[in-house]
């Protein structure tokens, strides 16, 4: 096959040959793309594995506690770490590099580099879950991941940047599409983030007293940040080329480019309301979460009125159905939060049930699903075709683990919560209100860990396996024999 | 072929997405502006002014700014530090050890009672006495030493506790009154004598205040006031 | 927009972020010290022993902050105080021995930041981290019998062994001795202890 030099613009001369360059550009990160959403579908199904532990540990105290490896408090950050970590950062990542390369219009030739730096990230997210089972965590959450971990990730993130910007820049002049720069700024935050809440907290002692506002802030852009504006990037790219129109307004993308960055940042202290956390940090965390809803409503305005009538059909379909209920999960998740952040909500609602519901529906509800709508969508120009009817079982098996956390979540988290609050009921009665709820919160888990198990086998399957009747038609089944990695 | 090879069958491979220009609605602008502007007056309220060092909002509000909480209770401090000095002679019950050292207990010396004055008791513990005393109508004859090394707010403290303690219940002694007196007896090294000492006019700390002298009032509403009241000073602020 | 000004542009808005809740705290929080307590004369807060030191790690490692929180949040919005949480509020400066903090996001356990004011023996910690349903009936905790081990008395039984209540018991002629690790963490919960006056934290009026 022949491939241009990577430097050499494309011309347009007509819409077949942009659409053969297309295909042209597809095939050459093909092996790259393939290997982030493999990487990142393991971790997804192992973390998801993870948490059915844990979540059956908090139904069924005994179970599995014979050894250190598999208690509670081991396996539950293990699997955190590999859902954020492995799943989520390594299909953003996966998806766009895609759309780099799409955007800039260039055959990429060599890949050596970038497949390396994915092979130590996942070497180094082995080592590091395996640590922390192991009992090497820091017990900070999120950033549990050992100190050599934690570095080997770094450098495998920093290298596959360089990569990126080496190769895939865009010409400069050429105006910047809002998905493009959530993910180039998405790269930015990560390396601050997670440099800046290592140094401080795990690379180096810190006192006690600064460990509070450090982890918060990190943890907010960890998932404010970076999860969002990687998931976010995947949105306004599919959902306007799936409808088949532009999206309908730059100025509101930009608005809610603008003001997740500044809110996103500022809205750490939201877990320490009434905590040890100077005052004004805490209210100006408040204040930022609330106002995270004007980008939200920004997002979901804009990619609504861009779908507009084709939205029925883009919810027929498997994939994008996927993209919608991810964009839905977001603005709940969003608003989800800023309920429990004010403060008079807070003294029921903080340390019950609801909060670990509010992080099961921003994994699960707004980044998987987005990132799992992202990957079917490009898989047919990846991979063979594969059943949509198998996709959409997985959707709604989702949406019911979905169903159950955001129940317990609500309920679950009222009861608790004025239990918690009652002077007159006494801790171990706390325990058995929650504990209907908490059996709901294990079927989800169970129920998702499925749909990611189908998930994985559907992948796999596409990936390898022809299909005798394709479901979906692929014109041009992409050769097996495609020398990609160079 | 962007026609015949779909991303999948909702997505025909149209290539890059594009963008419109439509205008920010108007609602969203307000919108925006509302929420801001109460998020801005939250932050205003709920800041405790800005400080490191409050962590309850409902404490201190930006307007009343200064120093998050009250001193620590004077008569706290003041137990300890009378029982690190005092209780060798005067004893942990203020009873004192009967023809050697006087009792604190209902003492006009400590409750500035007949001639005794709140300037006298400041004075006697800075430079210390000697020689016969006459106290609850027992005479003494014995010498207590200088407590100058003491701060100001030290002394305060002693005197505002064993004038509150056992039945005791006189005003208590600012720590700037204390600092007065010291100024006014800035050279004198001597111990006092009874004699010396009612020579001198009885002042009280409620006559001291009233005086035009540039007394500091404390400003910040949290800090525990010297009630101007004699009589209910050592009580504590019913219901506080 | 030029990439050289949106980097600016992000980097200056997220920056702001960066210097108000990471920058500020580790110089505003990060630098306050123990102090001599004016109304008690000591240090607070007070000294902590190398033992709760190590026991940290242990809290660390095995995720109890998953858990457990260890925060007093204030009145009149919480009611953390009446429900004998701790006798006041817990600021920045009751974290400063530890490295890390562990605040804790959930109470699926109860609240720990003065555990040790309530429960003073060692023998409970242990008996109650060896089985926690014996000694907690309905406790959701799970067991952490990993922390233990079955030895053979020698001559006396130790002054550590653990009295055995439940299912777990020890061979005839064995006892259940808490490792080092258990020791330690035992020393740690027991020395969380937020009862000393600060000044940035009031201990609310006892009628409330």
């Amino acid at each position: 096959m022949t491939a241009s030099t990577p430097t050499t613009q494309p011309t347009v001369p007509a819409d077949s040959s942009a659409a053969a360059r297309r295909a042209e550009v597809d095939r050459s990160v093909r092996g790259l793309v393939l290997f982030c959403f493999a990487s990142a579908i393991f971790w997804l199904v192992v973390g998801s594995f993870l948490q059915v532990i844990s979540g059956t540990q908090l139904v069924i105290p005994s179970f599995l506690d014979c050894a250190a490896f598999f208690t509670f408090g081991r396996v539950q950050p293990a699997g955190l770490t590999a859902l954020v970590f492995g799943w989520g950062s390594l299909a953003g990542l996966g998806f766009g590099i895609w759309q780099m390369a799409r955007a800039s219009g260039k055959v990429v030739r060599g890949v050596t580099l970038p497949v390396c730096s994915v092979i130590l990230w996942n070497l180094a997210l082995v080592g590091g879950v395996l640590g922390i089972l192991a009992g090497k965590g820091s017990g900070i959450p999120y950033l549990e991941l050992p100190g050599p971990a934690a570095f080997a990730i770094l450098l495998a993130f920093g290298l596959l940047v360089i990569w990126l910007l080496l190769t895939l820049r865009g010409t400069p002049g050429q105006p910047l599409y809002i998905a493009k720069a959530f993910f180039v700024v998405a790269l930015f935050l990560f390396a601050w983030l997670y440099s800046s809440a290592n140094t401080l907290l795990i690379w180096t002692v810190s006192p006690g007293s600064v460990t509070g506002p450090i982890e918060g802030w990190f943890e907010n852009g960890l998932f404010g940040l970076w999860l969002t504006f990687l998931s976010l990037s995947a949105l306004f790219y599919l959902l306007p080329v799936a409808a088949g129109r532009p999206l309908h307004s730059q100025g509101l993308a930009t608005f809610a480019f603008w003001t997740l960055l500044f809110f996103g940042g500022w809205g750490g202290m939201r877990y320490f309301i009434g905590g040890p956390i100077p005052a004004w940090m805490v209210s100006a965390s408040v204040v930022a979460t609330f106002l995270l809803i004007l980008p939200a409503l920004a997002v979901v305005t804009n990619l609504g009125r861009t779908i507009g009538d084709a939205g029925s059909r883009l919810w027929e379909a498997p994939t994008t159905r996927y993209l919608i209920a991810g964009l839905i999960f977001y603005f709940s998740w969003v608003v989800g939060c800023a309920f429990v952040a004010i403060p008079t909500v807070s003294s029921i609602f903080h340390f019950t049930i609801y909060q670990e519901g509010l992080t099961l529906i921003a994994i699960y509800g707004f980044v998987s699903l987005t990132l799992i709508g992202a990957i079917l969508t490009l898989l047919p120009r990846f991979g063979h075709s594969f059943n949509p009817a198998s996709a959409s079982l997985h959707f709604w098996l989702i949406i019911v683990g979905l169903g159950l956390f955001a129940t317990s979540a609500t309920i679950g988290g009222l009861l608790q919560g004025f239990a918690l609050y009652d002077v007159e009921v006494s801790f171990l009665n706390v325990v058995d209100y929650v504990f209907p709820f908490r059996v709901l919160v294990f079927v989800g888990l169970l129920t998702v860990f499925a749909a990611t198990l189908g998930f994985a086998a559907l992948f796999a399957r596409s990936v390898y396996v022809p299909a005798k009747e394709p479901a979906v038609p692929v014109s041009q089944p992409v050769p097996q024999n495609v020398e990609v990695v160079a | 072929m962007s026609e015949q090879s779909p991303m999948n069958p909702a997505t025909p491979d149209t290539g890059e997405p594009t963008v419109e220009n439509a205008s920010v609605p108007v609602w969203f602008w307000c919108l925006s502006v509302a929420m801001v502007f109460v998020g801005a007056l939250y932050l205003g309220v709920n800041s405790g002014g800005f400080k490191a060092n409050v962590f309850n909002p409902d404490q201190v509000s930006w307007v009343g700014g200064g120093a998050p909480a009250g001193p620590p209770d004077p008569k706290v401090i003041g137990k300890r530090l009378f029982s690190a000095n005092c209780v060798v002679c005067h004893q942990a019950s203020g009873e004192g050890v009967p023809g050697q050292f006087p009792p604190l207990v209902d003492s006009e010396w400590v409750l500035s009672k007949e001639w005794h004055g709140d300037n006298h008791l400041v004075k006697l513990v800075l430079s210390g006495m000697q020689g016969p005393v006459t106290v609850k109508g027992q005479p003494f004859n014995n010498a207590m030493p200088a407590w100058k090394q003491l701060k100001d707010s030290e002394i305060a403290a002693i005197l505002t506790y064993i004038r509150s303690e056992w039945g005791n219940n006189a005003a208590p002694i600012p720590a700037d009154f204390v600092a007065k007196i010291r100024e006014e007896i800035a050279d004198r090294s001597d111990p006092w004598t009874q004699a010396e000492l009612q020579a001198i006019d009885r002042v009280l700390v409620s006559e001291a205040e009233a005086a035009p002298a540039p007394e500091e009032a404390p400003a910040d509403p949290n800090a525990q006031p010297p009630a101007p009241e004699a009589d209910q000073a050592a009580e504590p602020a019913p219901g506080a | 927009m030029k990439s050289s000004s949106l980097f600016l542009g992000v980097a200056i808005v997220f920056g702001l972020s960066w210097v108000g809740l990471v920058a500020y705290p580790y110089v505003e929080l990060g630098g306050v010290q123990p102090e001599v307590s004016e109304e008690t004369g000591s240090l607070v807060p007070p000294p902590v022993s190398g033992v709760a030191i190590e026991g940290q790690r242990v809290y660390a490692a095995n995720g109890c902050v998953y858990c457990h929180s260890q925060q007093v949040r204030p009145l009149p919005l919480f009611t953390d105080i009446p429900k004998g949480l701790g006798p006041r509020q817990t600021v920045a400066r009751d974290y400063l021995r530890y490295q890390p903090a562990s605040l804790g996001r959930v109470r699926t356990g109860p609240d720990l930041a003065n555990v040790g004011l309530r429960r003073t023996e060692a023998s409970w910690f242990y008996q109650h981290l060896y089985e926690p349903s014996v000694v907690s009936p309905g406790s959701n905790m799970p067991a952490y019998r990993y922390l233990f081990e079955e030895r053979e008395i020698q001559g006396q039984r130790s002054d550590l062994a653990v009295n055995v209540q439940g299912p777990h018991q020890p061979k005839p002629g064995y006892e259940i001795v808490p490792t080092p690790e258990a020791q330690a963490l035992v020393g740690y919960l027991m020395s969380l202890k937020r009862d000393y006056p600060l000044p940035e934290a009031p201990k609310p009026p006892e009628e409330g």
